[in-house]
């Protein structure tokens, strides 16, 4: 019963309001709009934008990754033009219209520096290898006993990377034993005589190369480090 | 009649004299930005505190810096950072900031305590999980994700609710013998009067919208979705060393964030003071 | 509240209010339990494992975490740092802010270019504001040093260090808390000011009688989260100081010690436990501030 008046009532009011807009001259009748409905108006184009900016993101949303890597300290370029990029393409096989391979470069710190163990470039870092978002990481050999202290590399000698392991296993280097293990644990493999990375201009240090304790992209990883030695 | 002038014109001037000194110590690293902007880069990293300006005005590291830098796209991409956040955090926080002073309903306190505890954590905890969500979600790389953390705000909610319960309570009882529900209530009186804090918020949000450096470098990789923090990081990155044109961009920079806070100050705050004595 | 043991019917008000109450909220507290209180509770969750290094998965240690955490110096002389920080930074910085926001918000000339003034370091580069610090402190070629004559080691002395860290904290919150006071004081209506000058009081006495117990809510406000801030001082020790700094240990904040162990050390099982004791100690601070406010604080 209630419910059935008060949507008479407001058919009513609607009817009411539509007549009185309907004798006013058309600017008044703006006028008098906006004056009344500015909020419903302006909540309304939010909201219809709002819809329409989520359906375009929806609809460019990335493709799935087929690779991600992060190279610390690296100052050439690994965009989708650069070179490096199109020759582990062509290298790998990828498709890219499946799936992205990203190389990230804009990652700067150097973990010798007190600093830096708390900048932005850093956490970054390890934000992206916990959330899966990186694979593998290229860095220097402060850089890879610092993130690898953490305990976030694959231990080399995992079942899961035995090929890696067997491969190459003359370029692997070691974290050191501590207080809190009491092994030695093998996180990187020496990339410094890379024919790929020599061609560019990125380390002049000695780098290495580290897999992700988290990452479920392992053969692909296996892909890139066949490519880096190649 | 005559001492009380003086007394006055004293009073005014010794406080003149305490904002002047306070207003120096407040506007020291932004001097030092200015001169140093001007510097060579060999000059900028000399330690001698008795060379402070420039032996010569140099500008190259302006022209440098904004041609190396796609600083329209940068203000875009910051801007809409800004503005949707701001217009986020003001919105839900003016709403719950009413719901939890002067509305009583069950749940009210225990939803409050839930508001302060969030502010309690220290906030390096949530980067990763929400990381995780905006990348779970295939948000990255857009303005969406840029805005994401910054939707709700508890400081802002605390700040909204402590500024109602400062507001006189007959006032909401007199709109409500007129026959305003709760929501008209809110909406077009007490509202309203909270404008000064709403001001603070939007000016808060902003700043930290702006400074923010971490949740713009994880989530927005791609060059054409950082705002202005991220992409002087990277370049402080590749240039560490080069404080002139680090100073240069940072100035660049700062150039809209005082406009935005010119045009607040004018258009709300004045206004703000001179109808507060009606009321 | 009658109403609250469930039994007796609601009226329409109070279902009105429990309506409108929950529609408000609803969007805030959505948002905040999915962004914010969910992670919390993982990190409630997290404190009581190890962290498996190097994909060998987590293990569950029950309370050893919070065990090894009270036996641990460092974590309470991190503690007790970032009290003795707090100590200094709150009540400074609340009361110069207070006093600056008065001034700011009297009539008078050039006013809002010194509101222009007041908010320019919170915009500025946070690389200049180090290096200004920086050259302040130097015990060499500072300034301080150089203008007065002295020779403080301000950074490197134990004794002196974590003060001169406080000040670094007091100036950069400055212009935060000006904000909140002005945005507070705007609100007072300007009856109360002219009516206290026709009695006769003095500027001294207006501001005893009418702005700082109208002020009340915003200054137990900016109290609150003030000191929520000041315990949650992360790296504004790193701006002035290198690792070979002597100092180092008697300025190390609480959160950049849960930080080291989530981040570099990546026992994310002992960052959380220490979090925890960081959350109860705020929580005891914020239940007294809390009890307290019935004291002093003046609601409408």
């Amino acid at each position: 019963m209630k419910k059935r008046k008060i949507k008479e009532n407001m058919r009513r009011n609607a009817r009411e309001e539509w007549q009185k807009i309907r004798q006013m001259d058309r600017k008044s009748a703006a006028v008098y709009i906006w004056d009344y409905y500015k909020l419903w108006i302006i909540g309304i184009v939010t909201f219809v934008f709002l819809v329409i900016y989520f359906i375009t993101v929806f609809l460019n949303r990335p493709k799935d990754t087929l690779l991600h890597v992060t190279m610390v300290n690296f100052y050439d370029n690994v965009s989708e033009k650069s070179d490096f990029y199109k020759d582990f393409i062509e290298y790998s096989g990828f498709n890219v219209e499946e799936g992205d391979v990203i190389f990230d470069a804009n990652v700067f710190f150097n973990l010798i520096r007190p600093a830096d163990s708390k900048s932005s470039y850093f956490q970054k870092t390890i934000a992206f290898l916990e959330a899966k978002t990186t694979d593998a990481v290229i860095c220097e050999y402060d850089n890879l006993m610092g993130i690898g202290a953490g305990g976030r590399f694959l231990d080399l000698s995992d079942e899961k990377v035995k090929s890696i392991y067997e491969k190459y296993q003359d370029r692997i280097v070691y974290l050191a034993e501590s207080e809190e293990r009491d092994e030695e644990v093998p996180i990187g493999i020496d990339i410094s005589d890379s024919p790929v990375l020599a061609r560019m201009n990125g380390y002049t240090d000695k780098c290495y190369i580290a897999v992700s304790a988290y990452t479920e992209r392992l053969d692909a990883v296996e892909v890139f480090i066949d490519y880096l030695l190649s | 009649m005559e001492s009380m002038e003086t007394k006055r014109k004293v009073t005014q001037i010794a406080i003149h004299i305490i904002l002047i000194i306070f207003s120096f110590i407040m506007l020291v690293p932004f001097a030092w930005m200015t001169l140093t902007a001007f510097k060579s880069a060999t000059e900028a990293t000399q330690v001698n505190p008795f060379v402070i300006f420039p032996s010569k005005w140099l500008t190259d590291a302006f022209v440098r810096v904004w041609n190396n830098m796609n600083f329209l796209l940068l203000y875009k991409n910051t801007l809409l950072l800004i503005f949707w956040r701001v217009v986020c955090a003001v919105l839900t926080a003016t709403m719950a900031g009413y719901g939890f002073s002067r509305l009583e309903f069950k749940g009210r306190d225990a939803m409050f305590n839930l508001i302060l505890f969030q502010m309690m954590i220290p906030s390096q905890i949530f980067l990763i999980p929400q990381y995780v969500m905006v990348s779970n979600m295939k948000m990255t790389n857009t303005i969406f994700a840029l805005v994401f953390p910054g939707i709700v705000t508890a400081f802002g909610t605390f700040l909204l609710k402590q500024a109602y319960m400062g507001l006189p309570k007959d006032l909401e009882e007199a709109a409500r013998m007129d026959g305003c529900n709760i929501f008209q209530t809110f909406l077009l009186i007490m509202a309203p009067l909270a404008r000064s804090s709403m001001v603070a918020l939007a000016i808060f949000t902003a700043v930290f919208a702006y400074k923010d450096l971490m949740w713009p470098l994880v989530v927005n990789t791609s060059s054409t979705m950082m705002p202005l923090s991220a992409a002087l990081a990277t370049m402080q990155g590749q240039y560490s060393s080069n404080y002139p044109e680090l100073m240069a961009a940072s100035l660049i920079a700062c150039v809209p964030m005082i406009v935005l806070y010119l045009i607040f100050q004018k258009q709300f705050i004045e206004g703000i003071a001179t109808s507060g004595g009606k009321l | 509240m009658a109403n609250k043991s469930g039994k007796a019917p609601m009226t329409s008000w109070e279902k009105n209010q429990f309506k409108w109450g929950w529609i408000f909220i609803l969007p805030t507290m959505i948002g905040l339990i999915a962004l914010n209180i969910y992670p919390i509770f993982a990190t409630v969750y997290q404190s009581f494992f190890k962290t498996g290094d190097f994909g060998r998965g987590n293990i569950f240690v029950g309370l050893e975490n919070y065990a090894t955490m009270i036996k641990d110096a460092e974590v309470w002389q991190s503690l007790w740092n970032t009290i003795k920080y707090a100590i200094i930074e709150v009540p400074f910085s609340i009361c110069i802010a207070l006093v600056l926001a008065v001034f700011l918000n009297r009539k008078m000339k050039g006013r809002s270019v010194y509101r222009a003034i007041f908010f320019l370091p919170m915009i500025a580069a946070p690389a200049a504001v180090a290096m200004v610090w920086r050259w302040l402190y130097n015990s060499q070629f500072g300034l301080l040093n150089n203008l007065f004559g002295l020779h403080v080691e301000w950074i490197s002395n134990p004794k002196i260090a974590w003060i001169s860290v406080a000040v670094i904290g007091v100036w950069s919150i400055l212009g935060y808390n000006i904000v909140l006071f002005i945005a507070g004081l705007q609100d007072i209506p300007h009856d109360y000011y002219e009516a206290a000058e026709i009695d006769g009081a003095s500027g001294v006495a207006a501001f005893f009688n009418i702005t700082l117990p109208l002020l009340s809510p915003t200054i137990f406000f900016v109290l609150i989260t003030r000191v929520i801030g000041a315990m949650q001082v992360f790296d504004l020790v790193y701006m002035v100081m290198d690792r070979t700094n002597p100092a180092l240990p008697k300025t190390q904040s609480i959160v950049y010690l849960f930080y080291q162990y989530s981040f570099n050390f990546g026992n994310k099982g002992y960052g959380s436990a220490i979090v925890m004791l960081l959350l109860a100690v705020i929580l005891i601070v914020t239940v007294f501030q809390n009890i307290g406010q019935k004291k002093w604080v003046f609601y409408n």
